[in-house]
């Protein structure tokens, strides 16, 4: 054999070797990374943000069929909780296996788990992170917060499950722990509930009476909470409620043949997010279809401030005829358009303080959230791009529960590129002209070179 | 030269087998589809089928039988807790199918599991506890006078 040959040998002896050491040395141990780019294996950076309020044992009981898959999702999916928050200890108990443990806690269906927090008890419908990070949420706030959704005005309806309803919206409320409760300013005396957490209207079609923008008014000045959902497509005019918070509702239709989805101007992707506001913390783009245009007040009191949330880019426009053509003219408002605005208003009122002996001054602070569209956060968009999640920041902001909001891995899962106008020209410049033109680049260099070495060697 | 190349791929590929062999046991050892019989056979491979409690007792009308044999369980519990867990240290009832050769297979009745969609059965002898549907066995023990309250 010829020393070539040993060498190959030794090599593939040391190659089996290996394999085989490794293969021994990882059985029996289970370590594991995750290494998906969206870490969909991996808690939401939202649970853990629960998580950091468990300061006292949490116990998580899950009542599942042993033998199933459920069972051992079940145990990995506790497990993560557990490593993040050693309070939090688990067990998954097979309730036909262990029928006294199913009957101590009351258990009637598969799939029930049991969560128990200084002495307060909350059940979960599944195994999923989900619903187990809104018992949590649930077990750590001691109880739900109400949020008001106002009625009255032709606004879509929670329950609704079609594309144009507000269904998704609905679940984000129960999943973090928030009541829901409608209230119609048009019927009876019109007052907000002073116990409404943040007051939210969808897409009002109809106009508001003086009564009830004055109701609202008052509500938002009162340290209240508003999320106003404005839309270009109604009647309604929004301009009442947000003048107030230093935002004038332009109307129209925003269109941007650079940014935009699906061929259609009126499409809108955003991709401008100029605040560093909390509403806007991990969003990367926004779709906004058949948006208005919002524009911020100058001249805005002491005490108020208003951050542009997201605005389109600048080849965009106001259109103020959409019904004529898509077209720009003097009449329009040029880009860039903003679309969301966040308005906080702080003041200080002599009287009211209860955290102090003897009361004092306190601060009092009002946060309304605009949008010039309202059908982003429809059944059939919500999904799209960063949207839901931009809802899910609006609600945390408004209620000031950013602490203390569920929600899984899918609200942070925004991985697709619209195919903007902007961006297909950008394709074009790179596979047209910058590697074609490397290639020729590469290939010239070679040849002047080879010529060069030939003219040396002659 | 190239019976070393023959040999060193031999060799990988004995090693990658073996390492692959050593992989795969860490995982499932194995499982069966069957579906488990408490009691085998079919309805006329028993002439008797009797339904019992200490105080009453009752043959199973032919009609009522197919659900009986072969009686089919959807889990088993090969290690199962105490009995008294499952109510089969005193059964409410007692199953007694009697064979052409005149031997006889007593399957006694515990109690409704916790979303009371089945009951738990014990072969007498056999150290395993069934759990059957408890759909067919609501008529079949009322005949003794027993009630099995519907799921939830």
């Amino acid at each position: 054999m010829s020393r070539r040959a040993r060498r190959a040998l030794i090599a593939g002896v040391m190659l089996v070797v290996v394999v085989v050491a490794g293969n021994l040395l990882a059985y029996g141990h289970n370590a594991q990374a995750d290494l998906s780019a969206t870490h969909r294996f991996s808690l939401a950076p939202q649970t853990k943000g629960v998580l950091d309020e468990v300061k006292a044992p949490l116990k998580v009981t899950a009542f599942l069929n042993n033998a199933g898959a459920t069972a051992r999702d079940a145990r990995f999916l506790l497990a993560r909780y557990h490593e993040l928050n050693r309070h939090i200890s688990f067990s998954v108990v097979d309730p036909d296996a262990d029928p006294t443990a199913a009957r101590r806690y009351g258990i009637s269906q598969y799939s029930t788990v049991v969560l128990t927090y200084e002495g307060r008890r909350v059940e979960a419908p599944s195994v999923d992170e989900l619903d187990i990070s809104t018992a949590i949420l649930r077990l750590v706030r001691g109880g739900a917060k109400t949020v008001c959704v106002l009625t009255g005005h032709g606004e879509p309806a929670l329950d609704d499950t079609t594309g144009t309803g507000l269904s998704k919206i609905g679940d984000i409320f129960k999943h973090n722990a928030y009541d829901v409760r409608t209230v119609d300013l048009t019927v009876g005396q019109a007052v907000v509930p002073t116990d409404c957490a943040a007051l939210f209207d969808f897409g009002p079609r109809d106009p508001f009476g003086p009564q009830e923008v004055q109701a609202i008014n008052a509500y938002a000045k009162a340290a209240g909470r508003v999320m106003l959902v404005a839309s270009s497509l109604t009647t309604a005019d929004p301009n009442p409620l947000t003048q107030p918070w230093g935002v004038q509702f332009l109307g129209g239709l925003v269109v941007d043949p650079q940014r935009s989805d699906s061929g259609d101007p009126t499409n809108v992707v955003i991709e401008d997010l100029p605040s560093t506001s909390p509403v806007v913390d991990g969003v990367n783009r926004l779709q906004f279809p058949a948006s208005a245009g919002l524009a911020v007040s100058r001249d805005l009191r002491e005490g108020l401030t208003v951050e542009r949330l997201a605005a389109t880019s600048g080849a965009s426009w106001v259109e103020s005829d959409p019904d004529v053509a898509l077209q720009f003219d003097q009449n329009d408002i040029p880009g860039p358009v903003v679309v969301a605005t966040a308005s906080d208003d702080s003041h200080v009122e002599t009287s009211g303080e209860q955290r102090v002996p003897g009361g004092g001054a306190r601060i009092v602070r009002s946060r309304v959230l605009i949008t010039a569209s309202d059908t982003w956060l429809t059944n059939d968009f919500l999904d799209r791009l960063s949207n839901r999640r931009f809802f899910v920041n609006g609600l945390a902001w408004l209620t000031q529960d950013e602490q203390l909001l569920a929600t899984t891995a899918q609200v942070s899962t925004d991985r697709s590129l619209p195919l903007t106008a902007e961006r297909q020209a950008r394709i074009l410049v790179l596979t047209v002209g910058l590697v074609p033109g490397l290639i020729i680049g590469a290939g010239l260099l070679a040849h002047y070179g080879f010529r060069r070495r030939r003219r040396r060697s002659s | 030269m190239r019976s070393a190349s023959t040999l060193v791929a031999a060799a990988l590929a004995v090693g990658l087998s073996v390492a692959a062999c050593g992989g795969g046991s860490s995982g499932s050892s194995g499982s069966s589809t069957d579906v488990p019989e408490v009691v085998s056979g079919q309805p006329s491979t028993w002439t008797d089928v009797t339904v019992s409690t200490p105080t009453a007792s009752t043959d199973v009308p032919a009609s009522a039988r197919k659900d009986l044999a072969p009686l089919l369980a959807t889990r088993v519990f090969d290690h199962p807790e105490a009995l008294s867990v499952y109510g089969l240290d005193h059964p409410q009832a007692t199953l007694t199918y009697k064979g052409r050769t005149g031997a006889t297979v007593a399957v006694d009745i515990g109690q409704p599991n916790f979303d009371r969609h089945f009951l738990y059965m014990q072969r007498r002898g056999s150290p395993v506890v069934y759990l059957v549907p408890a759909d067919a066995f609501r008529p079949l023990l009322a005949m003794v006078g027993i009630d099995i309250a519907p799921p939830a």
